[in-house]
């Protein structure tokens, strides 16, 4: 420290000429604007398709890439009217300003990706209008052009698209005839099934509950009953959480748009109704055939057919659904044949109304194992067949409303900068004053090290090897002790002026007209 | 009367502080302004107990010891004649002209030595306050081959205190020249035959150093601290080193307060604290009054 003190004209000195150029080159500095564009690539426009998912992705990150070479930023110049200044010269001199043009553009061009199908389209320039028509013509070249396309592709990303939607399609199709196989036996099996000829509108009580309530002794029954209840209670379990997660899709259509929201709503609703009316008693019969007619309609109206999760969901609902009206049918019979045993045959009990379909409908005489096997694959064929769908209609709407498979939305159009985006002056300057000092005590720290001056015999002897006979302090005279106070004085002067002139330019730098030149009427224009 | 003004008495033949041809009338004589000195940071009576005093103290021991003079038996014993000091520096700006003001006042008060200030670069005189007048140029060139000339026409007398200053006087043109003649030497030192010749020479690198390094016992090379880089020191050695290989140092203006090392600070406190001495003398207004 005492080094340091003696050389802190040295320190002063050189952190006043670090600070002048630092805070000169920082308030002298042009200023850059920045308009930027936010975009979402929607590249999953219906499908929840896992393979097709990675290949949206693949492609909006080569969009990206290719938005930055060189055929598009020339389209970019051309389109800003960059060029315009390139158009009277010869083809030479025009080369060459475009190369000089598109290296600025590149420069000044920037696309990230903050996340998955979001781009940010950026573009600076120190005039903010330029900043403005760059951004507006990088992100008119992105739309326009088929930017997703694989390099490799010949023929564009269309001909690409549809290969690979319809290997996928052929893929589900390939399912589909397997489980209509399966389904297909299930049904041959179950050809002398009685339920076929029973009157809709009065379905008997599943004769293995009868069997059980008639062989078994009491207390079996009564085992039986309550391990009926206990799965009962799991299944209405399961439907209640299925419920809440439909609700939920809801809701988050509901936040996507009235119109989507409405029509997915209703067809819920309705199959909630459906369930009720089926485990309601059969004088219903009409009713659920109307309401079995108005989901058609509506899913065929395009509701969420289309929707994968919404698919899965309702599947899962619907077996929930099926499995809860099984197990209350199961529970009531043998609740029946505990409270009266002579009632053989058990007319009458309330059991949910069967399915169109006989294959899908319950079979009473069948094991419940049979009855969910068939169960499970009547809703693989359910599943299968919406993808299908989807898949189809997907392959039907690419061409005409998104180039390449990629629909844009502009979530943020580029708009005329307001104020500049850099460089940060007041930090600049506020780290200015702390580089300089930094620099002063190194600038006086490194002349103590470097200078070879002596203050003290010890060391004076050691260097020079002559020997020193004595030394003297500096005079304690009143003058030198004024011309001590006097350098005080003037060091202190020094500092304060030092902080005063990187206030004044931090001040300066803050100052609200000059940081933003254009008039805030200006700038909204 | 200590230890030293008895030697110094017995060395002279005279009593302490009457220095010869002194008088009140006399124009080559001057008064010492304490005070002045005291405001110019120089030694002056009563600086005996400040750090200064301490300082020169080590400083007179050492260069003494040097020289081959001894105070065996309470006299100055010369081993052989050396008196003359020249004290210079590698650069102007060092100290050299309060260096060598100083020693010649602690010489001359403190230890009661006849000292002469030759002044072969202005600045003692302008310390002192003294008038302008013939001095060392008009002296070394005045023709001595028959009769020796004495120092004392040219030289201004301190009253009451054993120290004379010689002036700078006229330029001289030629120092090579005029120091060729080898009995230059023997001029200089019998300027001050009793006691010190110390001459405030220009920086080391100027033909009049070399010339004057020709015929000084010790040639004392002041070192500004904090302000003389050890490149020119080296040079300045260097450059008078074949000349005279008789080279010490003094650090002017060390920093760091009041920290005084060496014997003769023990010695200073030792003989203030045991009463009496020179410094006490002065203050009384005794012999230099």
């Amino acid at each position: 420290m005492t080094g340091l003190w003696r050389r802190r004209w040295r320190a002063v000195a050189v952190a006043w000429a670090v600070a002048a150029l630092i805070w000169a080159v920082v308030l002298l500095a042009p200023q850059t604007y920045e308009s930027r564009a936010h975009v979402y690539a929607e590249a999953e426009p219906a499908t929840s398709d896992a393979g097709l998912r990675d290949y949206y992705r693949q492609r909006v990150d080569a969009m990206r890439v290719r938005l930055l070479t060189r055929p598009q930023l020339e389209k970019i110049a051309s389109r800003a009217g960059f060029d315009a200044a390139l158009n009277s010269v010869t083809d030479d001199a025009r080369l060459a300003g475009m190369e000089r043009l598109t290296r600025r553009v590149a420069d000044n061009l920037s696309v990230e990706s903050p996340a998955a199908m979001y781009l940010v389209i950026s573009y600076r320039d120190r005039d903010a209008e330029t900043a403005l028509a760059g951004a507006e013509a990088a992100l008119d070249v992105l739309m326009e052009e088929d930017l997703a396309a694989p390099p490799g592709a010949a023929g564009g990303g269309d001909r690409f698209w549809d290969e690979v939607l319809s290997r996928r399609i052929a893929e589900q199709e390939d399912k589909l005839a397997r489980n209509e196989q399966a389904i297909a036996a299930l049904k041959r099996d179950r050809e002398p099934a009685p339920a076929a000829s029973v009157p809709a509108a009065r379905v008997p009580a599943p004769p293995l509950s009868t069997a059980a309530s008639t062989a078994a002794p009491a207390s079996d029954r009564r085992r039986a009953l309550r391990r009926a209840n206990e799965e009962l209670a799991s299944a209405r379990a399961r439907m209640t959480d299925l419920l809440n997660r439909a609700s939920g899709m809801m809701s988050g259509d509901a936040m996507a748009g009235p119109q989507r929201a409405g029509a997915a709503g209703d067809v819920m609703r309705l199959r909630l109704q459906l369930a009720e009316l089926r485990s309601r008693a059969p004088d219903s019969v009409a009713e659920i055939l109307t309401t079995e007619a108005r989901i058609a309609q509506l899913e065929q109206s395009g509701g969420r057919a289309a929707d994968g999760d919404y698919v899965r969901l309702q599947t899962d609902l619907q077996a929930a659904l099926d499995s809860v009206a099984l197990l209350k049918a199961r529970r009531d019979v043998l609740r029946d044949a505990l409270t009266a045993p002579s009632s053989e045959g058990a007319e009458g009990a309330s059991v949910a109304a069967p399915p169109a379909d006989p294959a899908e409908r319950p079979d009473p005489v069948a094991s419940p194992v049979a009855n969910l096997e068939a169960q499970k694959l009547q809703n693989d064929q359910r599943a299968l067949k919406s993808a299908h769908a989807a898949l189809a209609s997907l392959r039907e709407q690419t061409p005409p409303t998104a180039p390449g498979g990629v629909a844009y939305t502009v979530l943020e159009p580029p708009r005329l900068a307001s104020s500049p985006a850099g460089p940060s002056r007041l930090p600049l300057v506020v780290g200015g004053f702390f580089l300089a000092i930094a620099a002063g005590l190194t600038a006086a720290a490194a002349q103590g090290a470097v200078d070879g001056r002596f203050s003290d015999e010890a060391a004076l002897e050691t260097a020079v090897g002559r020997p020193v006979l004595g030394a003297v302090g500096v005079a304690p005279s009143a003058a030198a002790a004024a011309a001590r106070r006097r350098g005080h004085a003037q060091f202190a002067a020094a500092c304060l002026g030092l902080v005063l002139a990187g206030a004044a330019c931090a001040w300066f730098a803050a100052s609200p007209s000059f940081a933003a030149p254009l008039a805030p009427m200006e700038a909204q224009t | 009367m200590n230890m030293i003004e008895k030697a110094v008495a017995r060395a002279t033949g005279r009593p302490f502080g009457a220095a010869s041809g002194e008088g009140g009338d006399d124009p080559n004589s001057f008064d010492l302004d304490h005070d002045r000195l005291a405001e110019r940071g120089l030694y002056h009576a009563g600086a005996e107990d400040a750090r200064l005093g301490a300082e020169l103290r080590v400083v007179r021991r050492r260069l003494l010891r040097r020289l081959g003079l001894s105070r065996r038996g309470g006299a100055l014993h010369t081993r052989r004649r050396r008196n003359i000091v020249m004290v210079c520096a590698p650069h102007a700006g060092a100290g050299v002209t309060f260096t060598a003001l100083n020693l010649a006042l602690s010489f001359a008060l403190e230890d009661g030595m006849d000292a002469l200030v030759a002044e072969a670069s202005a600045g003692v005189g302008e310390w002192l306050g003294l008038p302008e007048g013939a001095g060392l140029g008009e002296w070394l060139a005045a023709p001595g081959d028959a009769a020796p000339v004495s120092v004392d026409s040219y030289c201004l007398r301190a009253r009451g205190a054993p120290l004379r200053v010689l002036r700078a006087g006229a330029p001289v043109a030629d120092w090579p020249a005029l120091f060729a003649d080898k009995a230059m030497g023997a001029r200089l030192a019998g300027a001050a035959p009793e006691g010190l010749v110390i001459i405030d020479a220009p920086p080391a690198h100027t033909p009049q150093a070399a010339a004057l390094a020709e015929y000084a016992d010790e040639i004392l090379m002041v070192v500004c601290a904090e302000g003389t880089r050890s490149s020119s020191l080296v040079a300045a050695i260097d450059e008078l080193v074949d000349i005279n290989p008789e080279i010490s140092l003094m650090l002017n203006r060390r920093p760091g307060g009041d920290a005084v090392s060496g014997p003769g600070f023990y010695e200073h406190n030792r003989t203030n604290s045991g009463g009496g001495g020179s410094a006490a003398h002065i203050r009384q207004g005794g012999a230099f009054q």
